[in-house]
């Protein structure tokens, strides 16, 4: 657990995220390869997230949430930081503990086109995990794979039909059934409705929400809507450039939000309603290159309440409030 | 309020011929945009909006796409009977369209100051020192930072928010009078977004500009239209003032469609999901299209198309309950 004071913790996390920093190196010339920079992609994040948790992850493309998730998949190597599974260090697993957190951990993403094999049967595309993973008969997998499909809404007859077969919504719950094969305690879903069409998306977030409370799953929900992340979230943590700038409880952040960034944001996501149109706060110039990080604070190039300390001290996480913590020159005094 | 609208579309039919099919992509449309106006054009993926523009622009996808039936006129004139050597004097100078990716509409080797130049040379006949000056200053309008500067960028050395806005400098730089607004910024983050929309609104206020919005979201109509038409399946489910409609949703499809979605300002327990798909694009429906999916149902519903229902002050609906 990350230690008490200093970062922002629920009371016995099911996953945590320490530190956790991906730097990604910049090269020049073909053979050379010398490293000119780094792309700071994610750079000392910490999070936790309870079992039977939502924590959900926002902000713009490139602010590092799909990073962040690889990380937590191990499909990246930390450049510097932990990562906690029920309290172990998951970077000094053993192959068995590694093998025993990839079946605790699944993932699903945007894109139900390029994430599922169209050369696969639906039937094999959820059992694989299962088979690769478990051990169980090819009856017992097969039993299950029409378990799964009643579970996230479809029919268990079509086991034997291709991905293209289906809508984008129908490949999201077959991404889904397979995420669920091996009984996570958590899966990371990377921006898992973006893809889909307005009356899809509350069809799978509703599902999402069943199976987390039939299931006790934890979620690391990354998206850039919102509505979408209050939505589904308990807990919410905002993101700039590679940092956590802002994290609360979701009711908490939706309303007191303090980081000027939070507040850009909640105020660009314009409200589906015509009497709650408000003038959105329109942020000066463009997110900075994550190659050439201003100094200081990383947002003040663009901050509507700049102060003449922000380009000087890199703010530090603190709780303002119980579990409401704000990276901000403006709440240093707390 | 008397006068004639700038556009006004009726019973428009676009289909889309292909292998054995007929895809039925605009099915009987008909609304009206006034000038200076904003019109959202709203519906799920696959309805007909993108189509409903192409026809107006007269750009079909070819060989298959072809207006089988309606009328679309612009400014008096039935656009549908023109030659396409006329059509020509319309694309990019009285009608222009912006489309979801700036990076189809924007040509890679070239750069941004000559397709920013392209339409008025091509429609006005700007050359030399003029032309120059006239990028600059279309640049500028849509704020590209020290515009002098950037007009020998290529589109690749700016952001995707500021190549969107190159995209509408050039579709704005003759000046047109309606503005087809295809999903401008779906693919741009929420405060790009902001900023765009900003831009268009300002824009539009100076050059009195009306706008045909499409978008599936309902942020973007609330705080950009002020009309809207709802489409489903290639047809317009709804059509109303955009009070009106937030306020007094009529067809089922709309009212569901406004209830699935999540709300930002206030906690909701439970979202209102519709249940089911859009039915197949080459499929024929003799009813209504909604029929298998609405809540409530009557008999005639899937054995007759419903009627448009007037439900005053410009508000109307296709649907058999409001009957
Ligand atoms: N493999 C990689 N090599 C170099 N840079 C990368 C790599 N993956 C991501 N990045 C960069 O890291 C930053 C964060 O990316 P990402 O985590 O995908 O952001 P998000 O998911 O929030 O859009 C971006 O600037 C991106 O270009
Ligand atoms: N080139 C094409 N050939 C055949 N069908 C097409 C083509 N382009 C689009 N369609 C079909 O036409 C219908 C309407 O498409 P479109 O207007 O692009 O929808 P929207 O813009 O509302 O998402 C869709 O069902 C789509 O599958
Ligand atoms: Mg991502
Ligand atoms: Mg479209």
């Amino acid at each position: 657990m990350p230690t008490a004071g200093s970062s922002p913790s629920s009371a016995s996390p099911l996953v945590a995220g320490d530190g956790l920093k991906k730097y990604f190196p910049v090269t020049k010339g073909l053979v050379m390869m010398r490293t000119v920079g780094w792309v700071k992609a994610v750079d000392n994040v910490s999070f936790s997230i309870g079992p039977g948790e939502t924590l959900g992850l926002v902000g713009e493309s490139g602010c590092g949430k799909t990073t962040t998730a690889k990380l937590l998949l191990l499909l990246e190597r930390p450049t510097a930081g932990s990562i906690l599974f029920r309290g172990k260090d998951v970077l000094s697993f053993t192959r068995a503990e590694i093998k025993s957190y990839r079946t605790s951990v699944q993932a699903v993403f945007q894109d139900p086109w390029s994430s599922l094999n169209p050369r696969q049967r639906v039937g094999s595309i959820i059992a694989e995990p299962m088979l690769v993973n478990t051990v169980i008969s090819r009856k017992e997998a097969k039993e299950r794979v029409a378990e799964l499909l009643r579970q996230v809404g479809l029919r268990p007859n079509q086991v034997t039909l291709y991905p293209h077969e289906f809508s984008g919504g129908q490949r999201q719950r077959i991404a889904v059934a397979r995420a669920l094969g091996l009984n996570p305690s958590l899966i990371v879903l990377d921006e898992p409705v973006s893809a889909l069409d307005v009356s899809i998306r509350a069809q799978i977030m509703n599902l999402l929400r069943g199976l987390q409370e039939t299931h006790h799953l934890a979620y690391l929900l990354i998206a850039h809507h919102l509505a979408t992340v209050r939505y589904m979230s308990h807990r919410v943590a905002v993101m700039y450039l590679g940092r956590i700038v802002e994290t609360a409880a979701a009711e908490e952040l939706f309303s007191h939000p303090l980081h000027p960034y939070t507040c850009a944001l909640y105020s660009a996501a314009l409200s589906a309603h015509p009497d709650e149109v408000t003038q959105p706060v329109i942020l000066r110039g463009e997110v900075p290159s994550p190659l050439d990080l201003p100094p200081g604070c990383r947002f003040h190039p663009r901050c509507p309440r700049v102060g003449p300390d922000c380009s000087r001290d890199e703010p530090q996480l603190k709780e303002v409030a119980p579990g409401h913590w704000v990276a901000c020159g403006l709440h240093d005094r707390a | 309020m008397a006068e004639s609208p700038l556009l006004q579309i009726e019973d428009l039919r676009a289909y889309l011929f292909t292998r054995g099919s007929v895809v039925r992509a605009v099915d009987g449309v008909s609304f009206s945009v006034n000038e200076g106006e904003t019109l959202g054009l709203v519906g799920e993926s696959g309805c007909g909006k993108s189509m409903t523009c192409l026809a107006i622009m007269r750009t079909l996808p070819a060989p298959s796409g072809r207006i089988v039936a309606g009328r679309i006129r612009f400014q008096g004139v039935d656009l549908v009977g023109v030659s396409e050597a006329e059509m020509r004097t319309y694309r990019g100078r009285r009608i222009s369209m912006i489309l979801q990716d700036p990076n189809t509409s924007l040509n890679p080797v070239l750069t941004v100051g000559e397709q920013v130049a392209e339409p008025m040379r091509w429609h006005q006949q700007v050359q030399g020192k003029d032309l120059k000056r006239r990028v600059v200053e279309a640049l500028r309008r849509v704020k590209i930072p020290a515009p002098e500067m950037r007009v020998g960028d290529y589109p690749h050395q700016m952001s995707g928010g500021m190549r969107q806005r190159v995209v509408g400098a050039a579709a704005l730089a003759c000046e047109p009078h309606l503005l087809l607004a295809d999903e401008p910024t779906t693919a741009l983050d929420a405060t790009v977004q902001a900023q765009y929309l900003a831009l268009l609104k300002d824009i539009q206020e100076q050059a009195h500009l009306a706008i045909i919005f499409v978008t599936h979201d309902f942020g973007i109509v609330a705080h950009m239209c002020d009309r809207v038409a709802v489409m489903y399946a290639g047809k317009i489910v709804e059509t109303a003032p955009v009070k009106a409609l937030f306020h007094h949703p009529s067809h089922p499809y709309t009212v569901a469609l406004l209830n699935s979605v999540p709300k930002l300002r206030e906690r909701v327990d439970r979202l209102y999901s519709i249940e089911g798909e859009p039915p197949p694009v080459d499929q024929v429906i003799p009813g209504c299209s909604f029929a298998p999916r609405c809540p409530s149902p009557e008999e005639r519903c899937s054995r007759e198309p419903p009627p448009t229902m007037d439900l005053g002050d410009s508000h109307h609906a296709n649907c058999w309950k409001l009957a």
